[in-house]
């Protein structure tokens, strides 16, 4: 059932033995026999996450890869005691959480224990007058953000796997939500991280603002994706609940006079939450129904927050986009994106359909912000078989902004004009002096450029992974230099 | 789209509604995650995993409560239904997990899935103009739900036949057992021939959705039409056949899922409820999002599921709980949580 490539990779390693029994019998005595699980449905839960190439496979009924057991802890203490048999028993571990990673990161590709971390669900405190709360890091995204808005707070973090992804699979991608122009990313929500490193000590930061004690060891964990330890509870920033929400849009000719409105307007200082441009394809695709954005460049915003900044921010929002020939075109639009920003099935529908699919998101600093899209999208299109490219700008900061590809064809050879497809987006980027990833991680398929990406810190990535995880046993195979 | 196909999408799906599923957040294993679900039935199908009692048990960790419906991106796809069809796959081949067993067995011998025994059916003595079916769960856990509602029929002067004995086949066809539903649904088929009433009136939200959707769908066409409890008592109170006395207080509603999410009834009990002069607040999740009572597998975990919901139901601060559905009141009791059914409540309160 295995792919065979999974199964070549599997041969390299000296991990992929078989879990002893021995091994088997101490985890159970460590989770309890109902939190071990090795049947065929369990396995293949684990099997995958939701990495569009892997779909393509399942569809040819090829299973990437197995696990050969799960392991369902409950607690800390739980986790350490399975970590430290794991290195005892030189067993390879995958932390996992809802499985909605889109590049293979959450595939045990060298097989041993997933440890999955769902029944550490729990928000554990919340402290109102410091606006923090505490939880484990393996409670669901959205029943995480029901719980905060029932107290009255909003966590800011809404990335699209919101219904499905876990706290701590946030931290571990690194990770973006679509209203981050305002609240902020993964990284500068998450206070104090507690982990259990691959030795099984437990290590946690404290819940301060801000220190200068060296440097803020606990950022290492963030966009780790497993190789260095298992995230098991963490402190993060909230927000009380929006006052006020004020939705607009507008449409322009070319998507250069949208990037030069959003650059202006947070160069003034104004964060709008939600920030998309989409270009003329994407408009085409996601807002067919409204008619009259037809062969336009579509500038949306949600503002939310203190009624009083949120009006002048709306003020200074219309100003700038009017300023760059903008036309608006009211709430619609965005209460449209609102209602669908979840929906997902039309990727399904394609890869059902025969069609391989993917998405790719970079960042750029904003003197180069146009030239990136027009060049990738290029790029693409000059792939054999391609038959859409299309982009969108989706997260924004003062210095520039991030580039959320998407493509697709309906290749002959699928697993061949993926890796093009892939190799004419990275490689542009790196010319063009852009990051190969914004918020998605690397998992599987970026492995292959981290190191042009990370230039001499790849050397010195390597070596704080052998450090750390001498045997190599913390989800082997992933990142470039988790192996 | 065929069921395969349905599967298929569930399968590829990165599990968009899994915030939603009761049975995902009580089991919290991504096996139990409805897309995990249809990845396992689908391989199932397929001969890639093999058809034992560990893989099969996973078809079982669903209510099908319908709760996906909304997040659902996919058109008319409900994971619960499509499980339905695959545990039937699985009784055809033999797997059969132990407390599936124990309902199918309770079935065959007893025809209700309580393993109790109970009277035969009864032919009506004289022309009743109205039937009154209880359900296997008023007749035999309920039992205050069958008198309060002869109550309110009596206060009304309606000359109705209560019939007992009977199963509509819900339980039968939940556990994936085709030729025992077909067994029940037939003995009702001919028992309401026998009673020749023009009106049924029922007050599960499973028989309702059973006898109203589920048999025409499989060719069972009953001659008589079947109402539920709520649109009952409503049309009885707007027609001012049954005086009643004003109740003040707060009460909170529990939208079973038959009723609600499947059948599309949400206002005809809120409405009785205005009419007893009742004030009704709404949990946070209700109508087309109330969390399942639990009830709805009769499985390992129910239990969990009723303790959350019971949690969400107190939250409203309300000083009465009321639903419409035998079972959900059994799940709410087995909680410590009173609730009573509507046709209790208008009992206490007929003048």
């Amino acid at each position: 059932m295995m792919a065979d490539k999974a199964e070549s990779l599997k041969e390299a390693f000296p991990h992929s033995a078989r879990l002893s029994d021995d091994f088997l019998e101490k985890i159970e005595k460590v989770v309890g026999n109902a939190d071990l699980k090795t049947s065929e449905a369990e396995l293949v839960a684990h099997s995958r996450d939701f990495w569009p190439l892997s779909q393509v496979w399942f569809l040819k009924g090829k299973i990437p890869a197995l696990p050969e057991a799960v392991a369902y802890p409950e607690s800390t203490q739980e986790v350490a005691k399975i970590v430290k048999l794991s290195s005892k028993y030189n067993v390879p571990i995958v932390p996992y959480g809802g499985g909605t990673g889109v590049l293979g990161g959450a595939i045990p590709i060298f097989g041993g224990l997933v440890v999955d971390l769902k029944k550490m669900n729990k928000i554990l405190e919340v402290n109102d007058k410091s606006l923090l709360v505490k939880v484990q890091a393996g409670i669901n995204g959205w029943r995480y953000e029901e719980a905060l808005n029932s107290l009255g707070y909003t966590g800011g973090h809404i990335p699209q796997s919101l219904p499905s992804s876990t706290v701590g699979g946030w931290i571990a991608c690194r990770a973006a939500g679509q209203f981050s122009t305002k609240y902020g990313k993964i990284e500068d929500l998450v206070v104090s991280v507690e982990a259990v490193m691959p030795d099984g000590e437990v290590v946690k930061s404290k819940t301060v603002p801000r220190s200068s004690t060296g440097p803020r060891l606990e950022q290492l964990l963030l966009g780790s994706e497993g190789v260095l330890g298992i995230i098991t509870e963490a402190t993060l920033r909230i927000f009380p609940f929006p006052e006020k929400r004020v939705l607009l849009s507008f449409a322009f000719d070319e998507v250069e006079k949208p990037l030069e409105a959003v650059r202006k307007i947070l160069r003034r200082g104004f964060f709008p939450a939600v920030v998309r441009i989409y270009d003329e394809a994407e408009v085409g695709l996601h807002f067919r129904n409204l008619k009259e954005l037809e062969g336009k460049s579509l500038l949306l915003f949600v503002l939310e927050g203190d009624a009083k900044l949120t009006d002048l921010e709306a003020k200074v929002v219309a100003e700038e986009c009017l300023k760059e020939e903008g036309s608006s075109y009211g709430e619609e639009p965005v209460k449209h994106w609102l209602k669908t920003r979840f929906d997902v099935h039309l990727l399904a529908e394609m890869v059902k359909a025969g069609a391989v699919i993917d998405t790719i998101e970079i960042a750029i600093t904003w003197d180069k912000a146009a030239e990136l899209y027009h060049r990738t999208v290029e790029s693409l299109h000059a792939v054999d078989g391609t038959v859409f490219a299309s982009g969108h700008f989706s997260h924004f900061y003062q210095d520039g902004a991030c580039l959320y590809l998407t493509f697709g064809g309906f290749p002959t050879s699928p697993d061949e004009y993926y890796w093009q497809a892939w190799e004419a987006v990275m490689e542009t980027t790196l010319k063009l002096g852009g990051t190969i990833s914004h918020h998605h991680g690397v998992g599987l398929v970026r492995a292959r450029w981290v190191h042009k990406e990370l230039g001499e810190y790849f050397e010195v990535l390597k070596k704080i992974k052998s450090a750390i995880d001498p045997l190599k046993i913390f989800n082997p195979g992933k990142l470039g230099w988790g192996k | 789209m065929t069921a395969m196909d349905q599967l298929l999408s569930c399968a590829l799906c990165p599990n968009i509604c899994r915030f939603v599923c009761p049975m995902e957040e009580v089991w919290a294993t991504e096996s139990s995650s409805p897309s995990g679900k249809a990845r396992t039935a689908l391989l199932l199908l397929q001969g890639q995993i093999p058809w034992n009692k560990e893989n099969v048990k996973i078809l079982y960790q669903c209510l099908t409560c319908w709760a996906s419906k909304e997040p659902c991106p996919f058109e008319d796809l409900i994971i619960g239904d499509l499980l339905v069809e695959v545990r039937k796959e699985a009784v055809k081949r033999g797997v059969i997990i132990p407390e599936v067993a124990a309902i199918m067995d309770s079935l065959r011998k007893y025809d209700n899935p309580y393993g109790e025994k109970r009277a035969r059916v009864k032919a009506p003595s004289k022309e009743a103009e109205l039937v009154y079916f209880p359900g296997c769960t008023a007749e035999l856990r309920e039992k205050e739900i069958v008198s309060a509602t002869v109550a309110v029929l009596q206060k009304a002067g309606i000359n109705a036949h209560v019939l007992k004995g009977l199963c509509c086949g819900w339980p039968a066809l939940q556990m994936g057992d085709e030729e025992g539903f077909l067994r029940l649904a037939k003995r009702i088929e001919r028992a309401l021939e026998a009673c020749k009433g023009k009106v049924l009136l029922v007050g599960c939200p499973s028989c309702f959705e059973y006898l109203t959707k589920i048999y025409p769908g499989r060719g069972i066409e009953l001659k008589v039409k079947v109402v539920h409890e709520s649109t009952f008592f409503l049309n009885l109170l707007k027609d001012g056949k049954i005086p009643v006395k004003i109740i003040r207080e707060r009460v909170a509603y529990h939208d079973p899922c038959a009723l609600g999410r499947k059948m599309g009834i949400y206002d005809e009990p809120r409405e009785v409820l205005h009419s007893l002069g009742l004030q009704v607040v709404e949990p946070e999740k209700t109508r087309e999002f109330a969390t399942c009572c639990g009830g709805g597998g009769m499985l390992e975990k129910s239990l969990k599921v009723a303790q959350k919901r019971k949690k969400e139901l107190l939250s409203t601060g309300a000083e009465l709980f009321v639903t419409a559905c035998p079972t959900c009141k059994m799940m709410f009791n087995k909680t410590k949580l009173e609730v009573q059914d509507l046709s209790e409540l208008l009992a206490e309160s007929l003048e």
